[in-house]
């Protein structure tokens, strides 16, 4: 009898490991190539890594364990991280953006071929959306980041002796020739910026185009 | 019942086998119906071992003797408990117990990950599936539980005297859960190397699969010390015996692993090194199942020479071979994304813990399998006793205390002059004061004093962090002290929880040190009536008592121990006789325990019915505080594993709908 029980269980066993490859269809795992989605996985989690770094070295410099000088330049240097990840999210986001309202064009293109009466799936969005799905504490914190981050953008360069390139933001060491990241050539020196609006001006300036409060000379 | 275990361990074998061909083909051609087909064959795995666990349980509680596990490790006056426990009590149960515990973490884990890390999962169960191919290829060839006798016996040989004993059913478990619990991390790197998804996911996906296991192993070899301590009689606690060891070299590594996982997300440091302690740490975990399980270091521990030490040394030799051929392959993948900033560090506090780990490692390892060496290399087996491995290691354990201290005052990337003063001023003062108060509480000789002066400085640290914490948590809120705590520890479980276990790190050091330093010693052989002193207590021997228990006889006598005039309690040390295993009876220690010391009274033999008895008798001080600091490492654990509910944590992956792959 029992020697029953155990054919029984095995032909489950048996059935169970078979089942997906005769219902390919209801695989809970997707055929993915796709380098895009990767790419913007590895970079949100670099983005997350460098918030949370941040929010660490802030709490390292409240209980005394850093400097204030080394808290001012990891900071920095921090920021110009995130900013350079965050750059590279909204670039990969635009691309695939303009991809999938091609895909979309395409789609209804051959819904309307095959003469379907319901439209074509445009709301099939799976994941949630990163900010929505993230907690409060972070949003916040990110918001605030990215605020200082627009600024760090806008100025090109944060603290002194640090350079960014301008096309990308991404930080570069003092005697650089190129950007690490994306390759454009850097200007001969750091550009120089308004120290209130965080402008370029030109050298020579003696007010600030921008914000017209007066410079000293460079 | 037996053939029914035997045919599903078979169908398990197959389906492994076939598991791990449709995850990898799958992963490699895209075809996503063989890789779901491959996670399915986890859960049959599972299915088919727990169903041959069961048909060995049924066979032991059915008392059917014909099996031959079944006749060699019950008997019919086995209590029902040790009948359901012998399962693990010898060779070829433990080996199916294993695999019924490896298949249970592969079942939960790929249940657990579900879609996440859906591009490691194919090899991590290929990796998963490979480790069960192999379990079950012993368990079938080499061990087989279910191999019927041609005859069948009227009782079995009963279990093993040792193992029947609470503490000795619950430590394999511990240990066990332990052990195999390091197959997922390892599946996982293994998984990453292969998929070269090489960024820092891995490590961030089995921070928990690794606290989990090493937790249990932690309580696993705490449980076996206990037990020890309690059973064996000889008033200590651990003496570095091959089977202790082989438990607690991947606690070392494993412990290692923890911490140097979190450079690696911090910081983006130590990938290789990452991928060998996982390594180390997993193929410890084989060669010590290998240790104990093939005899072939003797040991109390080591209950049989068997046919299966060839089988591992060859699976040892494949992973050893295998994981090294793909680290070097993906070698230029794992190339650090900072640098070391300065010495003065708390990466490169980080870095000296792994080292010291290893270097602990390494000498108990040494220590371990010297006998095998010597007896390899000349004729004679030399075995290496505790002393060796107290004199070595002893000095290793207080720097891996200093650097436990000194790693969190430091920042990560680099620590200022004036900084390095404010942290360390405090805790430093408090050495000498230790060592002055140590002293005039009666504490001699260089070595505790120093370990206590260690001790003394490492919970001045922790306190001070915790202070500061809540400090500056009160300025920002305007919280009180103990709002500020609770916040500080809710908002970083893990560094709090990290120091909460190296608390109980420090509670278990000065256990340690106060039962090796300060340990008092004395027998006699009293007649009733007569009475022994040791340190402040007088111990009253008042006579033996004779009990019949289910398969065994218990001897017990009597001890009344008196401090200064009065009666403070009794003890009672127990021998226990056992029918079927006379010529081993088991002691049971009568211990007395007390907030400072315990007072650790053996039964060693009595004359004339019991009208004279010898003793050996034990003072150790503080002893019971290296149980007290296992608790405290357990709920430091508990701590930095309890699921996040403050903000500061995301799923680490979220896709944003923009994306074309999230739109299929």
């Amino acid at each position: 009898m029992l020697i029953f029980l155990g054919i029984i269980i095995v032909g489950i066993a048996i059935a169970w490991v078979a089942y997906p490859i005769f219902r390919p269809s209801e695989s809970p795992f997707r055929a993915t190539e796709d380098s895009v989605r990767q790419a913007w996985e590895a970079l949100a989690a670099r983005r997350d890594d460098t918030l949370r770094a941040i929010k660490d070295l802030e709490f390292d410099y409240r209980v005394g364990k850093v400097s204030a000088e080394d808290f001012q330049v990891f900071r920095a240097r921090l920021k110009m991280e995130a900013a350079a990840v965050m750059r590279q999210m909204d670039g990969l986001e635009r691309e695939s953006e303009t991809a999938l309202a091609a895909d979309l064009e395409a789609e209804i293109a051959a819904a309307r071929q095959a003469q379907r009466p319901e439209p074509a799936p445009v709301a099939v969005r799976e994941g949630a959306p990163a900010k929505a799905a993230s907690p409060s504490g972070v949003v916040a914190l990110e918001k605030e980041v990215e605020q200082e981050i627009q600024q760090v953008r806008r100025r090109g360069a944060v603290a002194d002796g640090l350079r960014a390139c301008p096309r990308c933001g991404h930080a570069a060491a003092p005697d650089d020739r190129f950007c690490g990241n994306c390759g454009a050539a850097l200007p001969e020196k750091a550009i120089t910026v308004c120290p209130h609006c965080g402008m370029p001006r030109k050298p020579g300036d003696r007010f600030c185009a921008h914000c017209g409060k007066p410079l000293a000379a460079v | 019942m037996a053939e029914v275990g035997y045919i599903a361990l078979m169908a398990a074998l197959v389906l492994a086998v076939f598991g791990i061909a449709a995850s990898m083909i799958g992963v490699r051609r895209n075809q996503m119906e063989l890789v779901a087909s491959g996670r399915n064959a986890v859960y049959a795995v599972g299915l088919l071992v727990l169903t041959a666990a069961v048909a060995l349980w049924y066979s032991l509680l059915a008392m059917d003797f014909s099996v031959e596990y079944v006749a060699t490790h019950a008997e019919r006056a086995l209590p029902l408990f040790y009948k359901f426990s012998s399962l693990w009590g010898g060779q070829a149960g433990s080996l199916l117990f294993w695999t019924l515990i490896l298949s249970g973490y592969s079942v939960v884990a790929v249940a657990a990950f579900g879609r996440q890390q859906w591009e490691l999962m194919p090899y991590a169960a290929s990796v998963l599936l490979a480790i069960s191919a192999f379990f079950l290829i012993v368990l079938l060839f080499a061990a087989n539980p279910f191999k019927r006798l041609d005859f069948t016996p009227p009782d079995g040989q009963g279990l093993n005297p040792l193992l029947q004993n609470y503490w000795m059913v619950i430590h394999p478990v511990g240990l066990y859960l332990g052990f195999v619990g390091f197959s997922i991390p390892f599946a996982f790197a293994v998984a990453a190397l292969a998929s070269k998804r090489l960024d820092n996911q891995w490590v961030k996906a089995v921070r928990r699969w690794t606290l989990v296991p090493w937790l249990f192993l932690s309580v696993g070899i705490l449980m076996g010390s206990m037990w020890a301590y309690a059973e064996l009689g000889w008033g200590g606690f651990w003496a570095w015996d091959p089977v202790e060891n082989a438990s607690f070299l991947p606690w070392l590594t494993g412990t290692a692993f923890l911490h140097s996982m979190v450079i690696q997300e911090k910081r983006g440091m130590l990938k290789i090194w990452n991928m060998v302690l996982i390594f180390i740490t997993f193929s410890l975990t084989i060669i010590g199942t290998f240790i104990t399980r093939s005899g072939v270091i003797q040991s109390v521990h080591s209950f049989a020479l068997s046919n299966i030490g060839p089988l591992f040394l060859a699976f040892i030799a494949l992973i050893m071979l295998g994981f090294l051929y793909l680290l070097f392959e993906r070698l230029p993948l794992l190339r650090s994304e900072n640098e070391l900033d300065s010495m003065r560090s708390r990466e490169f506090a980080f870095l000296l813990n792994n080292l010291v780990f290893l270097i602990i490692t390494f000498a108990t390892l040494l220590g371990t399998i010297f006998p095998m060496l010597t007896e390899l290399l000349g004729s004679t087996k030399i075995a290496v006793s505790a002393p060796f491995f107290n004199k070595v290691n002893g000095p290793i354990f207080l720097a891996l205390l200093v650097l436990m201290g000194v790693g969190p005052l430091l920042g990560w990337r680099r620590s200022s002059d004036e900084s390095l003063v404010r942290n360390f001023t405090v805790p430093v003062a408090t050495m000498p004061v230790a060592v002055v108060v140590a002293y005039l509480l009666g504490a001699r000789g260089p070595a505790p004093l120093v370990g206590l002066a260690v001790c003394a400085f490492v919970t001045a640290t922790i306190v001070q962090e915790f202070v500061r914490g809540a400090q500056a948590r009160r300025q920002a809120t305007g919280e009180g002290w103990g709002t500020a705590l609770l916040r500080i520890t809710q908002r970083n479980q893990r560094r709090y929880g990290g120091y909460t276990g190296h608390l109980g790190v420090i509670l278990m050091a000065l256990g340690i040190i106060g039962a090796t330093f300060f340990q008092a010693e004395g027998q006699a052989n009293l007649a009733i009536g007569q009475s022994l002193a040791i340190r402040d207590y007088t111990l009253v021997y008042r006579g033996l008592s004779q009990v019949e228990a289910n398969n065994h006889t218990v001897i017990a006598g009597r001890v009344d121990v008196i401090k200064g005039s009065r009666v403070v309690g009794a003890v009672e040390p127990h021998r226990n006789i056992y029918r079927k295993n006379p010529d081993q009876p088991t002691s049971e220690v009568g211990i007395m325990v007390r907030p400072l010391e315990d007072l650790y009274v053996v039964l060693a033999g009595w004359e004339d019915n019991g009208r004279t008895a010898s003793f050996k008798v034990y003072v150790n001080p503080l002893i019971s505080w290296l149980w007290l600091g296992g608790l405290v490492l357990v709920l430091g654990t508990f701590i930095s594993l309890w699921p996040q509910v403050q903000a500061g944590e995301r799923r680490a992956v979220a896709v944003p709908g923009a994306l074309p792959g999230a739109a299929r």
